[in-house]
């Protein structure tokens, strides 16, 4: 028992594993065909730490749209080609991700990092909503303001909902056009197996052809 | 023979959602509560993605007829359809905080794979009747009964401290001693700091009220006339009895309080 322990303390192969092992959706096994993997290739692995390193080193939040980003403000927010005319509210920088991928919103960004929660605990004070009120404040102060519409694009479910909610009542007197994005059914579904709520929502938004 | 062997692999239940967590790539472990299996932690595979069948059906405050099928840790959902998903309850941002205050007090006062069909009950009927009465009274009569019914019932007869009856007089509610304390005994109590620190004064008022959710349904609860200060006494009792027997702070009252005060602010 004790020279394993000693092994464990001094083995840099098995120090790896448990770094790798915290990793969310790694687990031990995978922890140790990812480190004997990375023995095999030594170049490879020096250059996976490098860019794990300038990651942690370089990353930052942007001061206004609070997406991560490496140099503040970030590219979306100081490209000039951007409509700035309208701010996409969503949860994550993924969800910017996800939105970026399909090139069809050419607006700004306010990232909130994380939606309403109470049953994990998570308020709005835990969430970047102050700096968004403040954002738009100083944007309705600005005689040169070109802010006209807020996008709530968070989540459909219930606490992405509740967020969408709570945003609306605070936004509201700022008199910009505050706009939710639509609910129905993905590309791709079935009818038969969408629940009540997707189709009430899909009937809602039906549009002339 | 194989049907035997078919039963033991799936199981069918109703349920209310109570939790969900992330795990994995797209998946999610949800805490359901069931009508005739109790609280159970289950999986739901692939879940966030926009795709998923199940998505759907398996949000929080839904109640949902499920298909589990047994695994050897945690069991798996193989199939959801949604019964209710109270519409009306999410479009309205404090009567959403109320569910989420209603859900998360199931989830903390509840142990696992202990059933009790009163409990599924008072949640399913508790969220019904808030998707169209408005009345505070109804989120503390739910807390009520469902304290009544995982046995962590405060006392309301007798004095917490001394258990001689107690008179209309002065009396405070105590939530370290799990009830009303008699007014000779709240008064001894001011120098024990612990105890002092969790005396509540309450009036004849409230205690009434207090004894009449033990006796009558929701529909009585919701026909009665109660004034802003009572509500706001039995709030404060009720809250922090659980926060007594539980032992922690419930996060959902957090927003619960943010929401109440928000809204009046906004009127």
């Amino acid at each position: 028992m004790e020279s394993r322990r000693e092994i464990s303390a001094i083995d840099p192969v098995l120090k790896l594993i448990q770094e790798l092992n915290k990793l969310p959706g790694i687990g031990i096994k995978t922890a140790q065909r990812l480190a004997f993997h990375l023995i095999k290739i030594p170049n490879d692995s020096v250059s996976l730490a490098n860019a794990i390193i300038e990651m942690t080193n370089s990353i930052k939040t942007c001061i206004i749209c609070q997406n991560i980003t490496d140099i503040s403000p970030c590219k979306i927010c100081n490209n000039p080609s951007r409509n700035n005319k309208t701010i996409c509210v969503v949860e994550e920088p993924l969800d910017v991700l996800a939105i970026e991928r399909t090139g069809s919103y050419s607006g700004l960004y306010h990232v909130l990092n994380g939606c309403i929660s109470p049953t994990n605990g998570i308020g709005p004070d835990e969430l970047t909503i102050k700096l968004l009120l403040e954002r738009l404040r100083l944007a309705s102060e600005n005689p040169n303001n070109t802010v006209e519409e807020i996008i709530l694009a968070t989540n459909s479910n219930l606490e992405g909902e509740a967020t969408s909610m709570y945003l609306q009542h605070l936004m509201q007197p700022f008199k910009y056009k505050i706009t939710r994005i639509a609910r129905g059914l993905p590309t791709g579904a079935e009818l038969e197996y969408a629940d009540e709520a997707t189709i009430t929502k899909a009937m809602e938004g039906r549009y002339t052809l | 023979m194989i049907n035997d062997k078919i039963n033991n692999r799936y199981y069918k239940t109703t349920g209310m959602i109570l939790k969900h967590s992330p795990i994995g790539e797209a998946d999610r472990l949800l805490t359901v509560y069931t009508a005739n299996m109790g609280k159970l932690k289950l999986v739901a595979k692939g879940v966030r993605r926009t795709k998923s069948k199940l998505g759907g059906h398996l949000d929080l405050l839904n109640h949902s007829q499920l298909e589990v099928s047994r695994g050897r840790n945690l069991d798996t959902i193989s199939s959801a359809l949604s019964i209710n998903s109270f519409q009306l309850l999410r479009e309205n941002l404090r009567k959403t905080a109320d569910a989420f205050y209603c859900l998360d007090l199931v989830d903390s006062l509840t142990p696992e794979n202990e059933p009790d069909h009163n409990i599924f009950l008072n949640l399913v009927e508790t969220l019904e009747k808030m998707l169209h009465i408005e009345n505070p009274l109804i989120i503390w009569h739910f807390s009520f009964k469902l304290l009544y019914l995982t046995g962590y019932l405060p006392e309301l007869y007798n004095c917490g401290n001394c258990q001689i009856k107690i008179q209309p007089n002065k009396h405070a509610f105590n939530s370290i001693l799990g009830g009303i304390v008699c007014e000779n005994c709240s008064i001894k109590l001011e120098n024990n700091l612990q105890t002092h620190n969790n005396s509540l004064p309450i009036s004849i008022n409230t205690i009434k009220i207090l004894r009449y959710f033990k006796t009558h349904t929701l529909d009585n609860i919701i026909s009665l006339n109660v004034e802003q200060s009572v509500v706001l006494e039995i709030q404060k009792a009720l809250l922090s009895h659980i926060t007594a027997s539980v032992e922690r702070n419930l996060k959902s009252t957090l927003f619960l309080n943010h929401i109440s005060k928000f809204i009046s602010k906004m009127e």
